[in-house]
């Protein structure tokens, strides 16, 4: 008699033809981007820039603070938890058929802003304001809980952890807007059918209001050195929903990273714990640039200045790093490299 | 030579239908074999026994995606020759049914008849629930026996991120075939 794990692996055999096929090619989320001049887009500027104009600083949410806004671009910076800096840069082009602007469109723009900060820089307590208690209740605080730590030390222990093995010290956000559209009668239909709010803790019957955004050229730089793909845009490939619920604007529950996060949470330096394993590099330092050590011009280690003290390139060496290792691109050249946190280097005869 | 052009000249039983089928999908084709027998030969060999078997199959069938058809037959061929050649060494696929299995904890009280197509439809709607990331990530690792740091390069993601994602979403599917009263 079979095993049910053989069952199982035979079941998972048969699996529907769709599912087989859209493995095929990884989905949206590894889709680069590239960089480009503002593009023109569709959307509520004409409305938005007067409101920006009369009204300064558009202020909001998570302590975004306007940089400029003008023609068609709008920057905007907040510092995270660990003293990241982000800067945000959208790109809002001539866009028509909308006819009234409504302070949720800015508020969106924040918080999509603010989703991709908590990706970009992998530290995913920036991301749970976006959404509501109950929906955290559901998949969060009782991971929470089970690892022994009240609401406000589990974010703290994912945004310590965060910085601990991907301190990036600048994040830049890069988006353009393309589309926004309020309640619009197959969008909001699609949302309610696509998402299953009472699964998520939430009360469809008090969601007063959707917004749909369609984004393209969303891109993130870390540090002026190097770029990411992976902001996982599938859900961007079809837009992004916002809802109104209970008189608060909340990212659209499937939004929710709680893989990574609760990972991060359980992530120990005192117990096996994969991303805390050390791991072993040598090889010969190409480029010591921006914060970073380079190794054999394909391997960036984030290194303060005393771990870098004393090393130039050319030299040989030997890297200890945390196995958190995050594939990106080199801004100036578009070559593939890994990042990752140095523990120690050690100078090692080039023989 | 788009699919329904290739089923067709299955239908005609024309003499190219089978070169043009390998020309398309030869590469994905050795790619799963490969993954499971880890032998070239056997995984070639298998891939011939594929093409008999979809001109076997091709008519009556008319299949909707032939891409998956034919992947769908060299998989479960290869399985076959792999349990047939009782292979020792740990490769993809022992790799890959031993972690799936893993979900499932070992236990006498495990009911042993279960309908096939049933707990196939339970993991459709698993996979339906599945985030688009996570359920590429899942079946390119169960399906596809991709290794991991295939998978994460092609993610764009860390080793260390998939191993953890793969491991909580096992951890999810038990979780969702206990709520549906499996006997896990």
């Amino acid at each position: 008699m079979k095993s049910f794990g053989e069952q199982l692996n035979n079941a998972f055999g048969e699996i529907d033809d769709r599912f087989i096929l859209s493995a095929q090619n990884p989905p949206k989320s590894k889709k680069r981007i590239l960089l480009g001049s503002i593009a023109a887009a569709l959307c509520v500027l004409l409305v938005l820039i007067p409101f920006l104009v009369t009204q300064g600083t558009f202020l909001r949410g998570d302590g975004w603070e306007q940089v400029f806004y003008e023609a068609a671009t709008l920057q905007k910076k907040k510092t995270g938890p660990h003293g990241t800096l982000c800067m945000m840069t959208v790109n809002l082009g001539d866009i028509s058929g909308v006819t009234e602007y409504q302070p949720a469109e800015d508020v969106c723009l924040e918080m999509f802003g603010q989703w991709l900060f908590s990706w970009g820089s992998m530290d995913y307590s920036l991301q749970f304001s976006l959404f509501p208690e109950e929906h955290l209740e559901s998949y969060v605080y009782q991971e929470f809980e089970k690892a022994g730590y009240t609401k406000e030390q589990g974010m703290e222990k994912i945004s310590q952890t965060a910085s601990e093995l991907f301190p990036f010290r600048k994040v830049e956000i890069q988006y353009t807007v393309t589309a926004i559209k309020r309640d619009d009668p197959e969008l909001t239909r699609r949302f309610f059918q696509r998402i299953n709010l009472e699964k998520e803790g939430i009360d469809p019957d008090q969601v007063t209001s959707v917004l749909h955004y369609s984004f393209e050229q969303v891109r993130l730089y870390y540090d002026g050195l190097l770029s990411s793909g992976n902001i996982f845009d599938d859900e961007l490939g079809s837009g992004v929903y916002f809802y109104e619920y209970k008189g608060k604007w909340y990212l659209a529950p499937n939004m929710l990273e709680d893989d990574m996060s609760i990972d991060l949470l359980h992530a120990s330096k005192k117990k096996p714990s994969t991303y805390y394993e050390p791991r072993k590099l040598r090889g010969t330092i190409t480029s010591i640039e921006n914060g970073y050590i380079c190794i054999n011009d394909s391997f960036y280690f984030f290194a303060d200045e005393e771990l870098a003290k004393g090393y130039r390139e050319g030299d040989s060496v030997s890297v200890r790093y945390y196995n958190a290792v995050y594939s990106m691109e080199r801004i100036e050249d578009g070559k593939k490299c890994k990042v990752a946190r140095a523990v120690s280097i050690e100078k090692k005869d080039p023989s | 030579m788009e699919d329904e052009k290739i089923i067709e000249l299955f239908f005609q039983r024309s003499e190219i239908a089978i070169p043009s089928l390998a020309q398309k999908y030869e590469k994905p084709l050795f790619s799963v074999s490969y993954r499971i027998l880890q032998n070239r030969e056997d995984a070639q060999e298998c891939i011939n026994d594929t093409y008999l078997g979809i001109w076997n199959a091709i008519p009556p069938t008319r299949p909707a995606s032939l891409y998956s058809f034919a992947c769908r037959i060299a998989r479960n061929i290869s399985i076959n020759r792999h349990k047939h050649n009782c292979a020792a060494k740990r490769n993809s696929y022992t790799v890959s049914i031993e972690e799936i299995g893993d979900c499932i904890p070992a236990s006498n009280t495990v009911a042993e008849d279960f309908e096939l197509q049933l707990l196939t439809d339970t993991l459709n709607q698993w996979l339906e629930s599945l985030r688009p990331q996570n359920r590429y990530i899942f079946v390119r690792r169960y399906w596809y026996m991709d290794p991991v740091p295939q998978i994460a390069t092609a993610m764009k993601m860390s080793d260390a991120a998939i191993y953890l994602r793969l491991d909580r979403l096992k951890k999810k599917l038990y979780k969702y075939l206990k709520e549906r009263g499996y006997p896990v």
